[in-house]
C-alpha cells in the first residue's frame, strides 16, 4: 500500500522542524488553508446533497449524532480512572476525542479520491454534526456544579464556531445553488489537494513542535493517543457498516470516529472551561493522534474495510 | 507514572503489535501498526524505569537528610 502524496507533505513538515530548518509559513496562510478546506468540503457536500434523493439521511444523521455523544463517554473513563487525571482534564480531553478533525477527514477524502473509491456525498453533514455534541458532553462531565455552566456563551461557541459555521454555511450554499456551484468549483475543487498539501506541511511543523511538551505524561499520552483513535475508528466503522454505508463511507466514518479535534474544541473549551489544561489535550490530539491517523490510521481503516467487505 | 498507566500501555501496545503483525502478514496493511505497538511497549517500559529510578534517588536523598540531622536536645535542662 502506497503512502498518499499529501501525507508526504506532512512528513516533510515534521522533518523540517525536527532538524531545525526554518520554513517561513505565514500564519495568515494557515488560516486561509483552514477556511478554504472547510468551505470546499461544505460546498462539495451541499452540491452532492442537492442531487441526492435518499430517505436514509435522517435516521443516519440521528445515529451519527448519537455517536458524537457516545465517544467522549468512552474516552473519559480511560483518562480519569486509568490515567488518574483530574476530572476537568479528563473531561476536556474526552471532548477533543469525541469531536472530529476536519484536517483528518480531508486526508481521508483525498486518499479515497486518489484510489477512485466512492463514498456517500453527504458526509460533510456528518462532519458538522459530529463537531458539537462532544463539547456539551465534555462540559457536563467536567462541571459538577451546574450553576457554573455559562450556557449562553457555550451555546454560541458550540453552534457558531468557525468549523461548524463554515462547514454548514458551505453545505447550505452548495445545496441551495445546485448546478451554479460549477462557477466556483474550479477554485474549490481543483485546488483542494494542493491546499491540503500546504495545510499538512504546516500541521507537520505544528505536530513536531509539540513533541517536547510530552514530558512526564509521555508514555500514557502516547498510549492513549494511539489506542483511542483505534477504539473510535472501530466503533465508527461498525456504525457505518450497520447504517449500510459503502466501503468509502465506512472508511470515512472510521476516520471521523478515530480523529480528534484540535481547532473547534480547544476554542470552545478555552471559553467555557478555562481551568482545563488544554496543553495536554492539544498535545495528544495534534502531536500523537493526528500523525498516527494520517500515516498509519487512514490506510489501516481503508485496508480493514476492504478486507471485511471482500 | 502509575502502575495502572503502565499496564494500560503494555497491554494495549501488545494487542496493537500482534494485530498489526497479523494484518501485515495478510497484506491488509504495512508493518507500521505493528511497529507503533512495539514502540508503545518500549516507551512505557523506559518511562516506568526512569520514574522508578528517580523515585529511588529521591527516597535515598530523603533518608540521607534524616540521618544527618542533629538530635534535638530538650531546652532548659
Amino acid at each position: 500500500m502506497q503512502l498518499d502524496i499529501v501525507v508526504a507533505f506532512f512528513i516533510l513538515g515534521m522533518f523540517s522542524t525536527l532538524v531545525g530548518a526554518k520554513i517561513d509559513f505565514p500564519k495568515g496562510l494557515y488560516q486561509s488553508c483552514v477556511l478554504f478546506l472547510l468551505l470546499a468540503i461544505g460546498l462539495k457536500g451541499g452540491y452532492a446533497l442537492s442531487n441526492f434523493s435518499g430517505a436514509d439521511l435522517l435516521p443516519q444523521s440521528l445515529a451519527v449524532l448519537g455517536f458524537g455523544f457516545a465517544l467522549p463517554l468512552i474516552a473519559f473513563p480511560i483518562l480519569y480512572w486509568v490515567g488518574g487525571w483530574s476530572r476537568v482534564d479528563a473531561a476536556s480531553t474526552a471532548a477533543h476525542y469525541g469531536s472530529v478533525s476536519v484536517g483528518t477527514y480531508a486526508v481521508g477524502v483525498a486518499v479515497l479520491e486518489a484510489q477512485g473509491i466512492d463514498y456517500e456525498p453527504y458526509f460533510p453533514l456528518f462532519v458538522a454534526l459530529l463537531e458539537a455534541p462532544a463539547i456539551a458532553v465534555g462540559l457536563l462531565l467536567a462541571i459538577q456544579n451546574r450553576s457554573q455552566l455559562r450556557v449562553k456563551e457555550l451555546a454560541h461557541e458550540v453552534l457558531f464556531n468557525q468549523g461548524v459555521l463554515l462547514l454548514m454555511g458551505g453545505l447550505i450554499i452548495g445545496f441551495w445553488a445546485g448546478d451554479r456551484v460549477q462557477s466556483v468549483l474550479p477554485f474549490f475543487g481543483t485546488l483542494f489537494h494542493g491546499v491540503l498539501a500546504l495545510f499538512l506541511l504546516e500541521m507537520g511543523r505544528k505536530a513536531a513542535s509539540r513533541l517536547h511538551e510530552l514530558k512526564s505524561q509521555s508514555a500514557f499520552l502516547v498510549s492513549f493517543g494511539v489506542v483511542m483513535p483505534l477504539i473510535g475508528a472501530l466503533t465508527g466503522g461498525i456504525l457505518g457498516y450497520l447504517l449500510g454505508l459503502s466501503t468509502g463511507g465506512v472508511t470515512l466514518m472510521a476516520v471521523l470516529g478515530g480523529s480528534a479535534s484540535y481547532i473547534a474544541v480547544p476554542a470552545a473549551l478555552a471559553v467555557s472551561l478555562p481551568q482545563a489544561n488544554l496543553s495536554l489535550s492539544l498535545t495528544a490530539s495534534l502531536a500523537i493522534t493526528f500523525p498516527f491517523n494520517v500515516i498509519v490510521g487512514i490506510p489501516l481503516y481503508l485496508g480493514l474495510t476492504r478486507y471485511w467487505s471482500g | 507514572m502509575t502502575n495502572r498507566q503502565l499496564i494500560f500501555g503494555l497491554i494495549s501496545g501488545l494487542v496493537i503489535a500482534i494485530s498489526g503483525a497479523f494484518l501485515a502478514k495478510e497484506n491488509v496493511i504495512t508493518w507500521l501498526l505493528s511497529m507503533a505497538g512495539s514502540a508503545m511497549i518500549v516507551l512505557n517500559l523506559i518511562v516506568w524505569l526512569m520514574t522508578r529510578k528517580s523515585q529511588q534517588q529521591k527516597s535515598a536523598m530523603a533518608m540521607a537528610t534524616v540521618t544527618h540531622q542533629p538530635e534535638a536536645h530538650p531546652s532548659g535542662s
